[in-house]
């Protein structure tokens, strides 16, 4: 469990029941009231969230402000310098009143707009300079509730909190949220149905012209349902389709019917037949290399969906209303495939997507792996570590569970640091083939030790390029750097996850077994801080050693 | 007496560290660990919560007790 530690302008009730969603997930400290400062000189290891009311900044400026910038400051190079420090999350909301009267608001303070317009800007600023500040403008949230529901003079006279109960729960759910989200990885793929989903009626009995879709009022509703479909798939959502129907009556209306927004090629992988869905949704994510969990139901039918609910549980099954025309506003608010962290590896990556469940597709029908990946024409490329993508390496560090050997989860900071440490060789792995580019896919971190020692620290892959036999070469790179440092020992540390079988695989069938050798060697690995031994060593049987499957990379 | 029972299991819920007596209509403000001004508010904004009620301020302020929450709970339920 994630600790943070939480401070406040004003009292936020530690204890009250509405904090319960985010203690159920994290363990909190609360600041005392009034504290926003302390809680960002907390030990590095820990998250800390700061809630900002407006009017207890400026409750004794009595219309001056110069002051409170000059405190801002001091508050932000504090945040500025744990950003740098600290690779947990901060999480900043700042909330303030509205103005309940147009005769205000059009004589409004405007020193006091721009002093609040500065803030937010500055806040923004932080966020955008940093994957670990996370800002909500909580006016945002509370806009839709009300300012009079969300606050409550009373409480802040009685109890120095700013809120309502209504509003605490607001306040104390929109962190949850938010801390749920950091540490679960958003959802990838959006199952539809087709029939009365993306269009009304069906295809095999009203037929193409029949259906609704693109007319005004609900066939709009469709449409709209369809343009949002789209703009999730323009920010990496994969599409795929999941229905009960003939297939080609559907690929007709995707191919034939003016209306359709979504077209074909924006449909990643399909199952259009008449099996139950949730083998289909099974299918669907083996063929796309993904879990079940990465995946949103999105059915107009409450049988199908309940019964996706009963079968696989890890599917999130949006419970869709009755009433079509309340769609496109749902989908629009859906949060689960938000993905804090845009790389521009994300913007790719539903080309790889298709690229690789076309992959998988194809190479049911080849008998030889080896002839079948030459065809291909696979074009691997050493990339060098720099700035632009840094963070894609500390997202595949984060996220790669499979083929990793050590499963070291090194932050930006860490890897900056072996980056340019010169004992060590720090690269990326950049892949295309005739199904795509699949982009920056591995990342190997080599560390030298004397008396010509190479310690594989890091051997990482993609899940989504695994089968193409990549790894024979990244390792075939990888000595070849080593040799030009006369290493004589190659030592890779395993370190089983349980999750990590397939990478223990790799490392027995390229001249990789378990070390017995040697104690000099171990102390020698040991006394380097950046490699130090975890799991069970594992020694190259020679420098000369034949790595298999290079013929498929001839080429290259 | 219904209101006794459903008070007794806001206490269980806002104070859930406590191990709450089967009998609370003596019990002040202190007589549980959880029980200190803080916990008070919380208990009193729950309450008010669960009764869809509000108290205002004066009232607030005098309301340290089980018998003196029930009171003002029944008095503000029969406006």
């Amino acid at each position: 469990m994630k600790n943070y530690v939480i401070g406040s302008t004003s009292n936020l009730l530690e204890k009250n029941v509405a904090w319960s969603a985010l203690l159920k997930q994290s363990s909190v400290s609360f600041q005392s009231y009034g504290d926003i400062s302390s809680g960002l000189m907390a030990t590095n290891d820990i998250g800390v969230i700061i809630v900002i009311f407006l009017e207890d900044l400026i409750q004794n400026s009595l219309g001056d402000y110069s002051l409170i910038e000059k405190s801002n400051q001091a508050f932000f190079s504090l945040v500025e310098k744990r950003m740098m420090e600290s690779d947990e999350p901060i999480i900043i909301c700042l909330a303030s009143r509205a103005l309940t009267s147009a005769v205000a608001s059009a004589r409004n303070d405007t020193r006091l707009k721009a002093f609040h317009h500065g803030l937010i800007t500055k806040l923004v600023e932080i966020r955008n300079t940093s994957n670990s500040v996370y800002f909500i403008n909580m006016d945002d949230v509370f806009y839709g509730r009300g300012s009079d529901q969300i606050f409550s003079d009373r409480n802040w006279y009685f109890g120095r909190c700013r809120l309502s109960v209504d509003g605490l729960a607001i306040l104390a759910n929109s962190i949850a949220e938010i801390v749920h989200r950091i540490s679960n990885p958003p959802r990838k793929v959006l199952v539809l149905d087709c029939d009365n989903t993306l269009w009304g009626g069906v295809v095999g009995e009203d037929g193409l012209q029949g259906l609704v879709l693109g007319q005004d009022g609900l066939g709009q509703a469709f449409v709209d349902f369809q343009k949002e479909c789209l703009k999730l798939s323009r920010k990496g959502v994969v599409l795929a389709l999941a229905s009960k129907n003939n297939e080609q009556e559907v690929w007709d209306v995707f191919e034939n019917h003016d209306s359709m927004v979504l077209k074909r090629e924006h449909i990643a992988s399909s199952k259009i037949n008449w099996h139950e869905k949730a083998l289909n949704l099974e299918e669907l994510a083996a063929e796309l290399d993904l879990g079940v969990g990465s995946l949103v139901f999105w059915d107009d039918n409450p049988i199908e969906r309940s019964k996706v609910k009963a079968i696989l549980p890890e599917v999130l099954v949006i419970e869709a209303p009755k009433n079509v025309i309340e769609w496109p506003n749902l989908i629009n608010n859906l949060d689960c495939f938000s993905s804090f962290e845009v790389t521009t590896e994300d913007v790719h990556k539903v080309d790889q997507y298709r690229a690789r469940a076309g992959f998988v597709r194809d190479s049911k029908y080849v008998d030889d792996t080896t002839s079948y990946l030459k065809s291909i024409s696979l074009k691997p490329k050493i990339i060098p570590i720099c700035e632009a993508n840094l963070s894609r390496a500390e997202q595949m560090c984060k996220k790669t569970n499979q083929f990793n050997i050590r499963s070291k989860r090194y932050t930006l900071a860490e890897l900056t640091s072996q980056n340019s440490d010169p004992n060590v060789d720090l690269f990326l792995v950049q892949l295309s083939d005739n199904y795509g580019d699949h982009g920056l896919i591995a990342l190997v971190g080599i560390h030298y030790a004397p008396v010509n020692i190479a310690f594989i620290d890091t051997f990482l892959m993609s899940c989504r390029v695994l089968g193409r036999k990549l790894e024979s070469w990244i390792l075939n790179e990888a000595l070849k750097l080593a040799k030009q440092r006369s290493v004589e020992h190659v030592l890779v540390d395993f370190i089983d996850t349980g999750r990590n079988s397939i990478a223990k695989d790799f490392l027995v069938t390229h001249g990789l077994s378990p070390s017995n050798r040697s104690n000099q060697l171990l102390q020698t690995v040991n006394q380097k801080a950046l490699g130090k031994q975890e799991g069970i060593l594992y020694e190259l049987a020679s420098m000369s050693f034949e790595i298999p499957n290079l013929e498929i990379y001839d080429g290259t | 007496m219904e209101l006794e029972i459903v008070l007794r299991e806001i206490l269980k819920n806002t104070f859930k560290n406590s191990e709450i007596p089967d009998d609370i209509t003596a019990l002040c403000m202190g007589d549980i660990e959880e029980w200190d001004s803080l916990g008070n508010f919380n208990l009193i904004l729950a309450v008010e919560s669960h009764c869809q009620i509000q108290f205002d301020m004066n009232e607030l302020e005098t309301l340290s007790s089980i018998s003196l929450l029930l009171k003002a709970i029944n008095n503000a339920l029969s406006k």
